[in-house]
């Protein structure tokens, strides 16, 4: 289960939600769970949050914005909230 | 070895189109099965994990490098290992390679970090060699578990 133990080493990912200083494991997946792993969405389908977009069906009042919008160059999210302070 | 059939444009049309339903049907039910897991029950963590870095000592939080989310993977880097001590486990290698752009996860409020044991210079030193230096700003991609039996309790 991604660990170290006695047995040797296995691989595994964790999840884990922050609340203040208060953190929480939420999500657990090894074994064959990680083949289906490495793109962004498939990594923010694992969190507590999600995508974050305004489609999925999440609990109330969780952080959501409109789908697709939020994409950026990965050099320039910096910029873009640099430029939304301005 | 037997190919598959070959048919018209218009059969090949005809067989994708079912298929494409499939396939639509079954990304709909990843996406509920995303919900569900955004829904499940969480456990709190008590314990002060202690982790060695670039910089350091930290801890659990400060993996967290001020984001609300925490990726964590138990990259397999260990006596016992294939590589060891040089080297990390090949297929922990091969999901390494394939990991997203973090600057994507951390617009998210999502930060990503690689655990192992070994040693951390081994670790930087692997690193290195694979490249994967792509945005992962420091105190990220490899950190070491201190002490070591941290791992298997928390994990386990």
């Amino acid at each position: 289960m991604g660990a170290t133990t006695e047995h040797g080493e296995t691989h595994g990912l964790s999840v884990f939600f922050r609340d203040g200083s208060i953190i929480y494991r939420t999500y657990f997946t090894g074994g064959r769970g990680v083949e289906t792993l490495g793109p962004v969405w498939t990594f923010l389908d694992l969190t507590p949050l999600g995508r974050q977009e305004d489609w999925e069906d999440s609990a109330e009042g969780y952080p959501q914005t409109p789908r697709y919008q939020w994409w950026r160059r990965h050099d320039e999210y910096e910029e873009a909230a640099r430029e939304s302070r301005r | 070895m037997k190919l598959p059939k070959v048919v018209s444009p218009d059969e090949w049309k005809a067989a994708h189109a079912r298929l494409l339903a499939k396939e639509k049907a079954a990304t709909r039910d990843r996406d509920a099965l995303a919900a569900e897991r955004r829904r499940q029950p969480m456990v709190r963590i008590h314990k002060e994990y202690v982790f060695e870095g670039p910089n350091g000592e930290v801890s659990l939080l400060d993996l967290f490098e001020g984001r609300r989310q925490l990726i964590v993977y138990h990259f397999m880097f260990a006596p016992g290992v294939d590589g060891w001590p040089e080297a990390g486990c090949p297929g922990c290698s091969m999901v390494a390679d394939q990991v997203a752009n973090l600057a994507h996860l951390h617009a998210r409020d999502t930060s990503f970090v690689f655990l192992s044991r070994g040693p951390y210079r081994n670790l930087e030193r692997y690193r290195e060699r694979m490249g994967w230096d792509i945005p992962r700003p420091a105190p990220a991609s490899t950190t070491t578990w201190a002490p070591p039996r941290n791992t298997a309790r928390l994990m386990a």
